[in-house]
């Protein structure tokens, strides 16, 4: 096998589906890989994980794979996915954070077990449908936005070290959305009219919840009522709180999970002019010896913020932004970007 | 690229004569079995001969034959039709490493009050009479061990745990779907009531098997709504498929002693081959009391999962040791019951061989595995530190 073999991680879905189309269409010779995330055990408990990333995606990109002409993998996954990203979801609600297991899965998943796979059957690097892109310069690996700005995933990409991004191809992020679908309907593929994968299929793996209601406090130390258990509650949230009727509206502005306190507070107490994140990751560039200027993005949606990012030590930085920003949630990444490039990322502290 | 198949224990190829057997049946002649006009007495003539083909492989009464959609359906008739027939029961007794035709059957009924009690296997595979014989009480309805194990080969002493089971009041199902065609079996002398099959497995066409029912057999049909197979399993019977079943059933009868003895030998020379030239390999199954076509080995330090994946890629095809469990999280339970580590039961491998290996099948397959091996162990360093990240 020659190393202009690659591996395509499939989910089914449209975006995985087109890039293994482009791959194909610039005579690479392809492998498709699709992970099965979920336990098939008719013992288990609940019936509904069958559901969730479910055979139907599987079969799907089995017969996207069979009607492009390449072979096509179901690895068996639900043991690693439950211990590298179900079970960090779950540990980090219960720490009062917010996790990101899109991220966790990226790295420890898909750029670590499936492309070593990938890598141990003779491809020579692992493709997958993210919009975002790579390129290398002057021997360091970068990331950039993917060209469809509403859809970049690049903010998912953060915690790919080198070694991975040297193996990585992402070709849709050349395109758009639209495009990607359009190149499956050109080749009538069996999914080319799918709706979008929605990434929150963790959830339904997450063991039952169970815990004590927690206390719901004001930013004065003031108890104003009993809330759930701590892990329903995330930063910046407001419905559900069940504290209506008190004129402004009320909410979540911090999470303690050791004392089992929810502080809550009207909407101005949730800005925040600065963050710590922790475990960062350098992407394109290397880790820079002073502050540099940069727009941050603390969750997926978020537009990005003029900030200035300073490295503290031991993998910690300090985020600075000129102006304050709504609802930074720990255990969200932070991902720092110098126009379309992923500069490194890291999670969000406090 | 000539591809090698060595999967046959997970199904084979349809031997030519078996289909020359039933195209007759899938074009002029179309009757109902069960019509009482000239159409339907050629379909029954047929359907009677295959039944009795069927019956001869297994040294049965053609009217013990209940054809079945499949192992499967035979197993799920096994065990729901006794206990059904048996209400005043609500106890069976299987083993750990059952195909999960019966394996997740039984979980279910768990659910429904059924109580079971699985009884382990040593490190070759087998299960012990006595301890079989120990969890059947007077409250058990059924006992069910496969004959030969899909995964390992392993043969089970069935006569024996008929024996011990003498005067229990159990009724003795054997799934012996793999050994089927592959070692000799006799209804009588294996002293079993009821016993599944599959015509697939044995060069016949997909879709098709039977279950052996001794007379007075206490059960009860799963599928009812007519009278066919004798009030067992109701349904117009596939003729075309049942046609060719029994054909494949003759087949085998002539063939099975040389055939057995050719991939034995085959086998044997896979098995030494790879052993001589593979570090680290371990063979699972018993050495000797194991279906003449198969093997089962563990590949320190690699994932099976990996070598398949590039043995396919080379054209060869074989199976892990969970093919028949695709998708449970766990490594194989049939190995994990031998008492195999995790890891080993990852590295396992089964070459399953066939009708249409022959010896250069053998040769370039040691040598793959070799190729493949090798490469996968210089690689697995990369592997070990990606799964410590995970």
């Amino acid at each position: 096998m020659s190393s202009g073999t690659v591996a395509v991680a499939m989910s089914g879905g449209i975006d995985s589906t087109a890039a293994a189309a482009m791959l194909l269409e610039r005579g690479h010779a392809l492998i498709g890989l699709t992970l099965r995330t979920f336990p098939c055990d008719p013992s288990a408990p609940d019936e509904s994980i069958q559901a969730c990333c479910g055979s139907e995606d599987i079969e799907v990109a089995k017969a996207a794979a069979a009607a492009m002409g390449f072979p096509h993998y179901v690895l068996e996954g639900a043991d690693l996915f439950r211990s590298s990203v179900v079970e960090y979801a779950h540990a980090e609600y219960l720490r009062g954070r917010t996790p990101n297991p899109c991220s966790v899965c990226n790295r420890d998943v898909r750029f670590g077990f499936m492309l070593a796979r990938a890598l141990q059957i003779g491809a020579g690097r692992l493709a997958t449908g993210h919009h975002a892109r790579v390129d290398e310069v002057s021997g360091r690996f970068r990331i950039l936005k993917g060209r469809d700005g509403r859809k970049d995933q690049s903010y998912f990409l953060g915690f790919l070290p080198q070694e991975s991004l040297s193996n990585a191809l992402f070709p849709v992020g050349e395109i758009t959305k639209d495009e990607a679908r359009r190149i499956l309907g050109r080749l009538d593929l069996p999914n080319k009219d799918r709706a979008e994968s929605q990434d929150l299929c963790f959830r339904k793996l997450m063991p039952s919840w169970g815990g004590s209601p927690c206390r719901l406090k004001d930013a004065a130390g003031k108890d104003v009522g009993q809330g759930g258990p701590i892990q329903g509650y995330t930063v910046g949230m407001r419905r559900g709180l069940g504290l209506g009727g008190r004129g402004a509206p009320l909410y979540v502005l911090s999470i303690d999970a050791g004392s089992g306190v929810v502080t809550v507070g009207p909407e101005e107490a949730l800005f925040r002019g600065a963050l710590f994140a922790s475990g960062v990751n350098w992407v394109s560039i290397p880790e820079p010896g002073r502050p540099i200027a940069c727009d941050v993005k603390i969750r997926y949606r978020h537009p990005g913020a003029a900030a200035t990012v300073a490295t503290i030590g031991q993998g910690r930085v300090r985020v600075d932004f000129t102006s304050p920003q709504r609802a930074v949630a720990p255990g969200q990444a932070a991902a720092f970007y110098d126009g379309d490039v992923l500069l490194g990322a890291g999670f969000i502290d406090s | 690229m000539k591809r090698i198949y060595m999967d046959n224990n997970a199904t084979t190829p349809l031997s030519p004569e078996v289909l020359e057997a039933m195209l007759p049946f899938m074009k002029g002649v179309f009757g109902n079995a069960s019509s009482i006009h000239s159409f339907g007495q050629e379909a029954a003539k047929a359907l009677e001969a295959a039944r009795k083909q069927v019956a001869d492989l297994i040294g049965a009464e053609p009217k013990e034959i209940v054809f079945t959609s499949g192992g499967t359906e035979a197993d799920n008739l096994a065990i729901r039709g006794v206990l059904e027939a048996n209400p005043g029961k609500r106890h069976v007794v299987t083993s750990r490493i059952e195909h999960h035709a019966v394996l997740h059957t039984l979980k279910g009924l768990e659910k429904q009050g059924i109580e079971v009690t699985y009884v382990g296997v040593d490190s070759h595979g087998l299960v012990d009479p006595v301890e079989v014989a120990a969890a059947a009480g007077s409250g058990t309805a059924l006992v069910t061990i496969m004959t030969a194990n899909n995964e390992t080969g392993s043969v089970q002493p069935i006569a024996e745990i008929a024996a011990a089971l003498s005067g229990k009041g159990a009724v003795f199902h054997t799934d012996a779907v793999q050994a089927l065609g592959k070692i000799p079996l006799d209804a009588g002398k294996l002293g079993v009531q009821l016993a599944s099959f599959s015509s697939h497995k044995i060069h016949g066409p997909k879709g098709i098997g039977a279950l052996f029912v001794s007379r007075g057999t206490r059960i009860k049909p799963i599928i009812t709504g007519g009278h066919h197979e004798r009030n067992m399993r109701a349904g117009t019977e596939n003729v075309p498929a049942i046609v060719g079943f029994g054909k494949a059933c003759a087949i085998a009868a002539a063939d099975l002693e040389a055939e057995s003895a050719r991939l034995a030998a085959l086998r044997d020379r896979l098995q030494k081959g790879i052993l001589k030239i593979v570090q680290d390999v371990k063979l699972n199954g018993h050495p000797s009391r194991r279906l003449p076509n198969t093997l089962n080995l563990s590949f320190a330090f690699v994932e099976g999962e990996s070598l398949l994946l590039n043995l396919d890629l080379k054209g060869i095809a074989v199976s892990t040791g969970s093919a028949c469990s695709s998708g449970d999280l766990k490594p194989s339970h049939v190995l994990m019951s031998m008492g195999l580590s995790a890891e080993q039961a990852h590295g396992s491998l089964r070459f399953s061989l066939g009708r249409e290996n022959t010896g250069e099948d053998v040769e370039k397959t040691i040598k793959t595995v070799a190729e493949v091996v090798e490469k996968v162990r210089a690689m697995s360093p990369l592997s070990k530190g990606a799964r410590k990240n995970g």
